[in-house]
């Protein structure tokens, strides 16, 4: 009886696991693997001929001005739109602790950014960075300011898709910080009244260290999709009214030009081994940065 | 007297500063809104009118009997459902077999999975796209939704949740005669239907989102899904921002709506996701 | 309740997987039996209008054809163009340019134009444009014409007459130097109180999309006597831009920034600009004379052939309808190319959208009597020379990151009449330059011999006009 169970258990999970299995080898390894294989090659689109090249794309890449501004974009990018996001999102949640009226309205209002599609959302503000029609301009000229080139501006292009990336984010990581908070058993923070700890310190000695885990899981995340970042810029500097590419040019957006624009492969492969890469070293980093701070 | 009023004082505050946030977070998506109203010149007008002084809704005319956008969406619905059901189901599957089965190879299987979970998809987007040519899968829907059937970060989180499901009640019922596949159905998916929910939710949102991949394998407006067919609409006509801005409203309707209804269901099932 | 939730949406999805399946194949059959459908693609939304009507126009004359008209930005276009052909399910006509479709060619991907469609070509098209359109693909003992060309536009000087004349210039005299265009230019440019430009002499392209920049710059080292890339003895090709050709061209640039002070950053640009008498000269293509006569119809303005320094010579450029090798329907595919060549869609083009047609056998004087600035695309002066993109997979790249270098170039106001250093400059990008050339296996050993991208206007274009 016990046996035959047990067969059936055995049956069941490796038929499951099987077909499971073989679609991620199939849909995830073997693609990965070929990324990295591919690397090694110079292969354009439309030629059957691939050449061999060790590792020379590597180290092209390592030359190649248009890389290394890309991860220079992608690391301020990234930096910033986590800071800011977590940093505007952990008091939001705060404040949204207690229940209160209306408060299921605001969060639903601020997690509303997050739920729609990127691309509506880049298009709207990409609307309103508009130089002549948008209503951001508008609004300056109105009360006779300078208007300013937002989205065209070298200086002014990779922050202003910081600012609606940051806008996204925000409702994800309230969420994510108010279960995170809600975990902090009340006691603890009787204790500290009993004490006679003011807000600030209870919250630099008691919230925070018991938010870690979930800070750590958010500024890992956070900075994941900051570095595979591609829609927004796309949609909001695709056009002759934008800004020259260096200045918006993140690493994805590198690599989607080198594949399909320039037909480069290889090339592009190469690069997306790197940024592969750099997320996880980076990820790694903050893991052990955040574990030291713990101590 | 004084504890009152500070606290009343706190409260307003708190509720104004609140409010000016919710604001400025929610006035681009009134803006959407406002400007898909409006007519072309109304749109562009300075001083700006913050809200349209002659509503119409000429523009939304105008997209549905000059453009794809019911295809769009229509296509956009079936990648999105079709894909939402598949990667859950292999998640709920695969997730429930790692948590509760022990067998020959599973810790090797499992950490595989684990080690492609950090990979984003950017970064090996051109072999797929490579093999999904040599199948002859460019440009159909299959084609769209493959790099959505399976999903590590689903099987990771649905195998932790499998730790509350006591094993003594499923040996139990295998005893009683249950098979393994009854015992799926009957058991193990309602006594996790929360995490599948929040699964589900993820999931959706994440194939509503997904917009690199559909750029590069559609190629007929026939298969464009709703991402795609607005970005090129808007790129066709630079210059009508009320167009653009009726065709962003259609674009985050569908899914808004759902957000609407399933409201709760929607923050819970995110939260849970970070419960990990 | 949540378990027939989860029935219903399985059955739920069950039915619409079906039914894709279902009108998938219906879609196949519908193809098979009924209607045939032929598609084109084309990465200019601007045509849209003009294609769906001549469609509709087809469809009435052939019931059961069926042609699916798909405008999308050029970028988009040819991104999607390169991932479909390659895989055979790509579009049965494709309208691009000459610089593009030689991959494609090379690769066997693009059909060979039967008889009667090369018979057409060869005797209504004028020589220039049947000229760059010489390609060989793997089955050719020699270059042949692939397709049916569309348009051939050089780019050409705009002048308004009106800002000419209030500056005290003769409106009727375009300036034909590079001296005078700098002189006439200086004599309009207006500045406010605090140095700014108000109205600039000349528009020049000094930022905005990569591929724009490059192609104006173009413009001036033709003019100066150079070329972008050169070929080598051995057949290679070789950066040519690093010469005093070159050098004269970034100057001239930054001269006009700098030193005359004719243009600048923050001046309002292009047709727009033009328009708004905001600027005195610019050059492009000749759909901007259309828009100037709706928008701006009172504005005198005139086009003219460019100015030069040691030849006269401008950019020219073509598209043409090809025909997918792995389309299913090519006999109807050419029949709706020739189709289009009909004069009402040719002069619907011309007069909509300022696209040139290159035809020999059409008279296009009552346009001209309309729009007398037209004219200036089919005359040349003797010696005109053209700059032509180079028919290179790798074209793309090298001058968008050209085009990128450039722009921080003319931001460089310590270059001025520096010539050292804007030689330096050169020499850098031509390393970059050729860098790429090589990794495509294309980089020539040696000295240039011959410019691989400028050609001169025949002497007789074959127009009867």
């Amino acid at each position: 009886m016990i046996k035959r169970t047990q067969n059936n258990q055995l049956r069941f999970a490796y038929l499951w696991m099987g077909i499971i299995l073989a679609l991620y080898i199939v849909l995830r390894i073997i693609p990965i693997i070929t990324s990295f294989g591919m690397s090694f090659f110079n292969w354009d689109l439309i030629n059957p001929k691939k050449k061999y090249v060790g590792f020379k794309n590597y180290s092209k890449l390592f030359n190649d001005d248009n890389f290394l501004i890309s991860i220079k974009n992608t690391l301020i990018f990234s930096f910033f739109v986590v800071l800011v996001s977590l940093s505007i999102s952990l008091p939001m949640a705060c404040a949204l602790q207690k229940d209160f009226k209306g408060k299921g309205l605001f969060q639903s209002i601020y997690f509303i950014p997050y739920v729609i599609a990127v691309v509506p959302a880049a298009l709207a503000w990409k609307f309103i960075y508009d130089p002549t029609g948008g209503i951001l301009n508008r609004i300056i000229q109105f009360f006779g300011g300078i208007p300013k080139g937002w989205l065209v501006n070298d200086k002014l292009a990779l922050p202003s898709i910081m600012i609606m990336t940051i806008w996204q984010r925000i409702g994800y990581n309230l969420v994510i910080f108010t279960v995170g908070l809600g975990e902090i058993p009340k006691d603890y923070y009787e204790a500290a009244k009993v004490d006679g700890a003011g807000k600030l310190k209870t919250f630099f000695k008691i919230t925070m260290p018991l938010l870690m885990p979930v800070t750590i899981y958010l500024v890992i995340m956070n900075t994941i999709e900051a570095f595979n970042i591609f829609t927004p810029v796309y949609v909001m500097t695709t056009g002759t009214q934008s800004a020259p590419a260096s200045a918006v040019k993140v690493l994805v957006m590198d690599i989607y030009q080198n594949a399909f624009r320039f037909f480069k492969m290889g090339y592009a492969s190469a690069e997306s081994v790197c940024l592969f890469l750099i997320v996880l070293i980076v990820s790694l980093l903050q893991m052990l940065y955040f574990k030291k701070r713990d101590k | 007297m004084k504890m009152k009023t500070k606290q009343y004082i706190k409260n307003v505050t708190k509720y104004l500063i609140l409010t000016l946030i919710a604001i400025i977070m929610f006035f681009p998506i009134y803006w959407m809104l406002a400007c898909s109203l409006m007519t072309r010149q109304e749109v562009v007008l300075i001083p700006p009118h913050l809200y349209p002084h002659f509503p119409t809704l000429k523009n939304y005319l105008y997209l549905f009997s000059h453009n794809n956008f019911l295809r769009y969406m229509f296509n956009s619905i079936i990648v999105v459902v079709i894909s939402t059901l598949l990667s859950v189901f292999t998640s709920v599957i695969a997730g429930y077999i790692f948590g509760k089965f022990e067998f020959k190879g599973k810790n090797a299987m499992f950490v595989m999975v684990l080690a492609t979970t950090m990979v984003p998809f950017q970064t090996y987007m051109v072999p797929f796209y490579l093999m999904v040519r040599d199948m002859g899968l460019i440009n159909t829907y299959t084609g769209i939704i493959l790099p959505l059937i399976v999903t590590s970060f689903g099987i990771f989180f649905i195998r932790q949740n499998t730790s509350s499901i006591p094993d003594e009640y499923l040996d139990a019922a295998r005893i009683d005669g249950a098979g393994e596949w009854y015992l799926f159905r009957k058991l193990i998916v309602p006594m996790m239907s929360s995490s599948i929910s929040a699964l589900t939710v993820f999931q959706f949102m994440f194939g509503w989102k997904f917009f690199i991949w559909p750029l590069i394998i559609t190629d007929s407006p026939k298969k464009f899904t709703l991402e795609i067919g607005l970005q090129i609409f808007a790129s066709q006509n630079p210059l009508d921002y009320q167009l653009q801005m009726a065709g962003a409203v259609l674009g985050m309707l569908p899914i808004l709506i759902i957000f609407l209804i399933f409201r709760k269901r929607f923050i819970g099932g995110i939260a849970l996701t970070g419960i990990k | 309740m949540k378990r027939t939730k989860k029935l219903i949406a399985f059955f739920f999805v069950a039915v619409l997987a079906i039914s894709i399946a279902f009108a998938n194949g219906t879609a196949e059959k519908e193809t098979a039996g009924k209607k045939q459908v032929i598609s084109l693609w084309c990465g200019w939304p601007a045509l849209e209008d003009i294609f769906t009507r001549a469609k509709a126009d087809y469809e009435a004359e052939n019931p059961n054809v069926e042609v699916e008209i798909s405008t999308m930005n050029l970028r988009d276009f040819e991104q999607k163009l390169a991932v479909s052909l390659p895989a055979g399910s790509g579009p049965d006509i494709f309208i691009t340019s000459e610089y593009i479709v030689p991959m494609y060619v090379n690769a066997g991907l693009v059909a060979t134009p039967p008889d009667n469609i090369s018979d057409f070509v060869n005797a209504n098209f004028d020589s220039l444009v049947k000229s760059v359109n010489q390609f060989k693909g793997p089955n050719d003992n020699e270059a042949r014409i692939y397709g049916v060309p569309h348009i051939g536009i050089a780019r050409v000087q705009y002048c308004n007459k009106d800002v000419m004349a209030e500056a005290g210039l003769d409106p009727e005299k375009a300036p034909q130097t590079w001296d005078e265009l700098l002189d006439d230019a200086s004599k309009i440019v207006k500045y406010d109180q605090n140095g700014n430009i108000t109205r600039s002499g000349i528009s020049l392209r000094i930022f905005g999309g990569g591929s724009g920049i490059g192609e104006k710059f173009m413009i001036k080292l033709v003019q100066a006597g150079g070329s972008f890339l050169g070929r080598t003895a051995d057949g290679g090709w070789k950066a040519n831009y690093n010469t005093e050709a070159g050098v004269d061209a970034l100057g001239f640039y930054l001269d006009a920034l700098y030193k005359y002070k004719v243009d600048s950053f923050e001046a309002k640009h292009d047709t727009d600009a033009f328009v708004n008498n905001l600027t005195g000269f610019y050059d492009r293509e000749l759909f901007p004379v259309t828009i100037i006569h709706n928008t701006a119809p009172n504005l005198h303005f005139a086009t003219s052939s460019m100015p030069g320094k040691v030849y006269q010579g401008t950019v020219y450029s073509t598209e043409s309808y090809f025909v997918s090798n792995s389309s299913k329907n090519k006999d109807l595919a050419w029949d709706f190319i020739l189709f289009m060549q009909r004069e009402k869609y040719v002069k619907a083009f011309f007069v909509e959208q300022g696209w040139i047609p290159p035809r020999t056998d059409i008279d296009f004087s009552d346009i001209f009597a309309k729009y007398p600035e037209f004219k200036a695309a089919y005359e040349f002066p003797k010696g005109y020379k053209f700059w032509v993109y180079p028919p290179l997979v790798q074209c793309d790249e090298i001058i968008t990151k050209f085009a990128d270098r450039l722009t921080t170039a003319f931001k460089d106001s310590s270059l001025t009449g520096n010539r050292t250093a804007m030689k330096a400059l050169l020499d850098e990008l031509a390393k970059e330059t050729n860098e790429i050339l090589a990794e495509g296996g294309i980089l020539g050993e040696g000295p240039v011999i011959a410019p691989g991208d400028v050609i001169e206007a025949p002497e007789n274009l074959g127009y009867k006009f």
